[in-house]
């Protein structure tokens, strides 16, 4: 078991949930979640060499770039905006998990 | 036969070992970045959330309230709730390890950015992919006045090089003297002979002068490209060497010392025609841009061989002329005419303008 893979996949899995749950109950705090978790969860994939290292980063920074906007648009007021923003980091969030669970299983298989 | 499909697909290219090695450095280089980053990240993260909470939820201001605090930029309570009592142990608890994070996240990218040289290491990247696109390239291992000259004269005559050395302080000479590609790495080794283009390049120069490094130079050449297409120039010192290294594959051995005398001699011999002299220098140093000067070898199956001058007509189908013949038994003769016949193993001196002596090079000498 490793500490920096739990970390990892913790703050990936993180960054899916927390949008998830911002596009169900749009609030304030729960956007401040998410662009946090998305952030770490990139901040994380820079600088892996792994198998897939190059994808997750690009879906990542994909997500930031809408959340981002989304957090000024939101407190600006423009609620709708951002909300479709948010649906923009969802769709690449889950590319993310989904490059995740394939480097996961060839990760397993190499190891194996 | 799936098997081998699966093998071919997988494999790496070898001119690809160098440039995943830099990019591997880069990535780890890169990975520095994580730990202060991602402090600084929670940093803003709870200061935001937390004057986002004495404010009732003003997140602009509460995130700039953050950033100035942890900045040590401290313009002065602006976002309401900060100037509470709560607000102020907030404030003093934030302050206090937040400034420590921003103070050591900014060191370290900038350690990052200038002391692990990521900017030198990502010029490499994009060298090695242009090194990619070259073809018909000349490869000079070693750097010196004589590589600089070389790439020079390349250079005017449209023809790329890249340069391999050891010496990675270079790297400032080589840009300031105008050198677009170049390479850090041992001559020898096949992983740099690749990353320079040696499937591709059209010829190497071997300018060492290491003897035992020159030798291991033209064998590893040698055996990634033993097609005759591909020549090998050594430039050496020691007259003993060259035997050796015509025998490990070098097209051509140039003692450097040797030339510098026969060069000095033609002048010495000829003080009154010093401008014939200098002309043909000039031409064959590639220093006249407007003619050049030719060699064709006849061989047996050439169409060449047994014919006359005036019936191979190389003068009025390509505008270029025959100035001499090296015959096979060694003997140059310059008194060529029309009814001269050509035989098999001559060598013809052809002289012209620039411009005809490259469509005659592309359409009889490199056929």
């Amino acid at each position: 078991m490793s500490f920096k893979k739990i970390f990892n996949h913790f703050f990936i899995l993180m960054a899916l949930t927390t949008n998830i749950s911002f596009l169900i109950y749009p609030h304030p705090i729960e956007i401040v979640i998410t662009v946090f978790a998305n952030l770490t969860a990139t901040i994380l994939k820079v600088g892996e060499s792994r198998v897939l290292s190059t994808e997750l980063l690009a879906t990542s920074l994909v997500a930031d770039l809408h959340l981002i906007p989304a957090i000024f648009v939101f407190f600006l007021g423009n609620v709708d905006e951002a909300i479709s923003l948010a649906y923009g980091a969802l769709a690449a969030n889950i590319v993310s998990v989904i490059l995740f669970v394939i480097e996961t299983i060839i990760d397993t298989f190499t190891e194996e | 036969m799936p098997r081998r499909f699966r093998l071919k697909k997988f494999r790496r290219r070898k001119s690809d070992i160098l440039l995943r090695r830099y990019e591997r450095r880069l990535v780890e280089a890169l990975a520095e970045l994580q730990i202060p980053l991602l402090l600084l990240n929670f940093a803003l993260f709870i200061g935001t959330l937390g004057y986002m909470y004495l404010s009732g939820g003003d997140f602009i201001n509460s995130l700039y309230m953050t950033v100035i605090t942890i900045g040590t930029i401290g313009y002065g309570e602006v976002v309401a709730g900060s100037d509470t009592p709560i607000g102020r142990i907030f404030t003093t608890f934030l302050a206090l390890w937040g400034i420590g994070i921003f103070t050591t996240s900014v060191t370290v990218i900038v350690r990052v950015f200038f002391k692990k040289d990521v900017v030198s290491i990502y010029r490499r990247i994009m060298m090695l992919n242009a090194i990619k696109d070259l073809k018909g390239h000349y490869i000079v291992t070693g750097y010196d006045e004589v590589t600089r000259w070389l790439v020079k004269y390349l250079e005017r005559k449209d023809i790329k090089s890249v340069v391999i050395t050891p010496d990675s302080s270079l790297e400032e000479e080589l840009r300031e003297n105008g050198i677009d590609y170049y390479i850090f790495g041992i001559p020898y080794r096949d992983e740099f002979l690749y990353a320079a283009g040696i499937r591709r390049a059209s010829g190497l120069v071997v300018n060492s002068k290491d003897d035992a490094e020159a030798i291991a130079i033209v064998s590893s050449a040698r055996l990634i490209r033993p097609d005759e297409k591909f020549h090998i120039y050594a430039l050496v010192s020691n007259e003993e060497l060259v035997e050796k290294l015509y025998q490990m594959g070098a097209s051509r051995v140039v003692d450097r010392e040797q030339v510098l005398a026969s060069r000095l001699l033609a002048h010495i011999l000829h003080p009154e025609s010093s401008r014939i002299t200098h002309l043909f220098d000039r031409i064959v140093f590639a220093e006249e841009p407007d003619v050049d000067i030719v060699e064709l070898y006849v061989d047996e199956n050439s169409p060449y061989a047994d014919k006359t001058l005036m019936e191979l007509d190389i003068g009025r189908r390509y505008g270029v002329n025959v100035i001499g013949i090296r015959r096979a038994d060694g003997e140059l003769e310059v008194n060529v005419r029309g009814n001269t016949r050509v035989h098999p193993g001559d060598v013809l001196i052809i002289f012209g303008k620039e411009k005809d002596i490259r469509e005659f090079r592309e359409k009889e000498v490199e056929r």
